[in-house]
């Protein structure tokens, strides 16, 4: 009986595929990656004495790790829900389940790894080659300073968001993504100040004097205790809100799109 | 193979098919005629899975085509009219190297026959070739999948003449003998003696579902030096009029298809009562 739902044959083939189409960009973005670390000793060592700093290659390589992972969707699947441009895909025998986790391994994963690998490995092997005009590694500093379990968070649901607007709109869809995320989140700014005040009218604020932006270091995302303050509750369901209900819930409706799309 | 019941489809408010039924048979080449506007290219879109019925049912091989199943695409092959879907920075023999292990029936000697055939250098890159070498390109590769339905928007169209009569041999000569094929066009003079049965779609309902042995049995299309009072469309022509009437005892007649499809869209009820 053939399985419509899930093969990890199918799957296989799937991801075979994406390489096969995507090889030439993989190729240039990879040579465009490398190459950032030599332009930017090349031109530190034409325009100083010193070396590019390692804070500076540091924060860059935040910078393109982030953008990619976010914008990855954009970059790889813009005309997935494209009346004709998009047929190649849909059309494409293999289930929604499959071209899904498909692309979720791709913006997710493979994405930003290849940033780790060519920028960072090209940082490197800069920096092995030449010590003296190059000090520290910018991927180590990554991984040490910028790693952190509340960025993940933040990024991973900034990049369900783009997933799910990608599919949403058909036309101008980056300029209407940043639209709408600016809305929602006045909308979800209003809506929390709405109930600040509102807690703060039936006297649930008073006595409080903690943090209103907790970080992972602080406390687990499910770490209720006894005794809490309501408003620490309500900074708490927020988090559990924003960290994993939302980005769920753009999950399950890229999904439902991509089902139920017409062309 | 295909059971089309009460099938209704709307743009918006915009109805484009309304209350259409038909049944199609596997081993049959369909030629779905039809005005531009009619829905031909919506009908098409709702077997192939890619948009869904407002009302009524359309079943392919047992299934709703709008899930989309993966047995389901690997058994189908659907080529639109417009080719942007394929306007890559690589060549056909890349495109079927990357898309052809998810049709097992594959034939790829088949494909790099067809190719030769109709001239297409395999390795040149989609987005370089002209239009109707594309067209070509994935014609040759859609026909090697070896699908079981074939859907075909307007193959015709961006052919020149020759490759107009080659497509016509290509696909009686490789598509295979259990595939239906139902090809969209309103160029009916290209696809002469290839489609058998014919759909004619009008005003958002089916005219005809027939033979071209139940038309030629129904209907006789004859060439006159003046036009017959009981003509129901009749066409000047360099030997007089060529004109269709009802076949009263007249015996069998070879089918001009445009002739049949200008008969229709004048005389759309009695034809209707004729043929359905």
């Amino acid at each position: 009986m053939n399985n419509n739902i899930f093969q990890f044959n199918r799957l296989g083939k799937l991801f075979r595929r994406t390489f096969q189409q995507n090889s030439k960009t993989f190729l240039n973005n990879a040579l465009v990656l490398a190459g950032l670390p030599i332009l930017f000793l090349l031109i530190a060592r034409l325009t100083s004495n010193e070396g590019p700093e390692l804070l500076f290659r540091s924060n860059f390589l935040t910078f393109l790790v982030v953008t990619i992972f976010i914008f990855s969707p954009f970059f790889y699947y813009y005309f997935y829900n494209h009346s004709k441009k998009g047929l190649s895909e849909v059309m494409l025998p293999a289930s929604v389940l499959e071209k899904f986790v498909v692309m979720q391994i791709f913006c997710m994963i493979l994405a930003p790894l290849m940033v780790l690998v060519f920028y960072g490995g090209s940082d490197v092997i800069l920096s092995a080659l030449f010590p003296l005009y190059q000090g520290g590694y910018a991927i180590v500093h990554f991984f040490n300073n910028r790693l952190t379990t509340d960025g993940v968070l933040v990024v991973f649901l900034s990049m369900q968001a783009v997933f799910f607007a990608n599919l949403f709109f058909v036309r101008r869809k980056i300029l209407k993504s940043i639209a709408s995320f600016i809305v929602i989140n006045l909308l979800i700014a209003i809506v929390i100040l709405a109930v600040v005040k509102w807690m703060e009218s039936l006297g649930y604020l008073e006595g409080y004097n903690g943090n209103v932006n907790l970080s992972f270091s602080e406390r687990g995302l499910f770490d209720f205790y006894r005794g809490d303050h309501p408003f620490m509750i309500f900074v708490m369901i927020v988090r559990i809100l924003m960290d994993i209900i939302l980005p769920i819930l753009f999950m399950i409706g890229s999904y439902r799109l991509m089902k139920t799309n017409r062309y | 193979m295909i059971t089309i019941n009460d099938l209704s489809f709307k743009y918006g408010k915009k109805e484009v098919l309304n209350d259409i039924s038909m049944k199609l048979e596997a081993g049959k080449i369909y030629g779905l005629l039809g005005e531009n506007g009619v829905g031909k290219t919506t009908l098409l879109k709702i077997i192939s899975g890619l948009q869904k019925p407002w009302k009524g049912s359309c079943s392919v091989f047992g299934e709703d085509p709008f899930k989309r199943t993966p047995s389901f695409l690997s058994r189908i092959f659907y080529l639109p009219e417009e080719l942007e879907f394929i306007q890559n920075d690589y060549s056909i023999r890349y495109f079927a190297k990357i898309n052809a292990p998810f049709y097992p029936k594959f034939d790829n000697e088949k494909f790099e026959t067809i190719l030769k055939e109709f001239e297409v250098e395999g390795d040149k890159k989609l987005n370089k070739l002209s239009y109707g070498q594309m067209k070509k390109a994935v014609l040759s590769f859609a026909i090697a999948t070896n699908a079981e339905l074939l859907l075909l928007d307007e193959p015709s169209n961006g052919l020149d003449i020759p490759s107009k009569t080659l497509f016509r041999r290509i696909i009686v000569q490789y598509v295979s003998d259990n595939t239906c094929t139902l090809i969209s066009t309103h160029q009916v003079r290209d696809l002469e003696n290839l489609i058998d049965p014919i759909i004619i779609l009008d005003n958002k309902a089916v005219l005809m579902n027939a033979s071209l042995e139940k038309i030629s049995e129904k209907l006789y299309f004859g060439l006159y030096s003046s036009v017959p009072a009981n003509a129901l469309f009749s066409e000047p022509t360099p030997g007089g009029y060529l004109c269709v009437m009802e076949n009263e005892d007249r015996g069998e007649s070879k089918v001009n298809i445009e002739a049949l499809f200008n008969a229709t869209m004048h005389h759309k009820s009695r034809i209707k009562e004729l043929l359905v």
